[in-house]
């Protein structure tokens, strides 16, 4: 029994290290806004509001950022912030699912999801969702202000 | 019989004279219906303007009003081929080439930079896509993982 201990006390050392950063995944359901794609940003703040980073853009040219008004205003609309996170814009009734491997520490530590929203032809939608990342909130459809239906942020 | 000739002489002078002369005056005034009138180019009506709030676009110049001249106008944004366009609209409202459709329409190539408002960041530059370099090390991500994306 004794030549067990080690590996059950190595496998014990790992998984904490392991659980450090989890594969988060964010479904994000439009409305039928009946408009052409949308730009949605993504991206983390703090309790106070200070922008922390983004997660996903939807939505490839830059020079329709400053319409993502909270992203931008966070940003200044600078691209390297969403090199390697961006994709395709959202059209109206779709749904969007982002998978993304990301820091644990994320959770329960007062930080605040934001998806702010654009479509041409129609008004920006700053803060068209925002949902505080804690346990309590992981598998809650939370509903957005215009052209997102509900996001759901799940493990 | 001779004495008939100076007078029949005197008679086709005096009549070429006055002919010549009237038909050799100007026309001070077209007469009401007259072609003349017809051909002026009545007041070109104002282009209707978008009342939407559009404010993704706001920066797209407003359409250009009718006019009789076959001068192109010049585009801010080089929309239409080559930045020219001939008439009343634009041929392409929508600039989102990369729009649920998978951007297969984006004939008309990268526009991107041309409408950077004043003071942005690298917005001359659009961002690398997902899948083509890792994500940002802004302390959210772990380094060297790449997102998975499924749109329906």
């Amino acid at each position: 029994m004794k030549p067990l201990y080690a590996p059950l006390a190595l496998t014990t050392a790992l998984v904490p290290a392991m659980a450090a950063a989890t594969p988060v995944t964010f479904t994000t359901q439009m409305t039928n806004y009946g408009g052409d794609g949308a730009y949605l940003a993504y991206y983390v703040t703090d309790a106070s509001g200070a922008y922390l980073g983004s997660l996903w853009m939807a939505g490839g040219k830059a020079k329709y950022y400053q319409h993502l008004s909270g992203w931008y205003a966070a940003t200044g609309g600078n691209t390297a912030q969403v090199d390697g996170i961006t994709g395709a814009s959202v059209g109206a009734g779709r749904n969007l699912t982002i998978t993304l491997d990301l820091q644990d520490a994320l959770f329960d530590a007062g930080y605040v999801l934001h998806v702010d929203s654009s479509v041409e032809k129609m008004s920006d939608q700053p803060n068209d969702v925002v949902i505080p990342l804690t346990s309590a909130n992981l598998g809650q459809k939370m509903p957005g202000k215009r052209y997102v239906q509900s996001v759901t942020v799940s493990k | 019989m001779k004495s008939a000739l100076p007078l029949f002489a005197l008679a086709a002078l005096a009549t070429t004279s006055i002919f010549g002369a009237l038909s050799a005056a100007p026309i001070d005034a077209a007469l009401p219906g007259t072609a003349a009138q017809l051909s002026v180019p009545a007041p070109a009506p104002a282009p209707a303007t978008e009342t939407s709030a559009n404010l993704l676009f706001a920066n797209r110049p407003a359409p250009a009003p009718v006019t009789t001249s076959t001068a192109p106008v010049r585009l801010a944004d080089g929309h239409g081929h080559g930045g020219w366009f001939f008439g009343m609209f634009d041929d392409d409202d929508d600039d989102d080439d990369d729009d649920d459709h998978g951007g297969r329409h984006g004939h008309h190539g990268d526009h991107d930079g041309r409408n950077c408002p004043p003071g942005a960041t690298n917005c001359a530059q659009s961002p690398a896509a997902a899948g083509t370099t890792d994500a940002p090390a802004n302390g959210l991500f772990t380094p060297g993982t790449k997102p998975q994306v499924q749109s329906n």
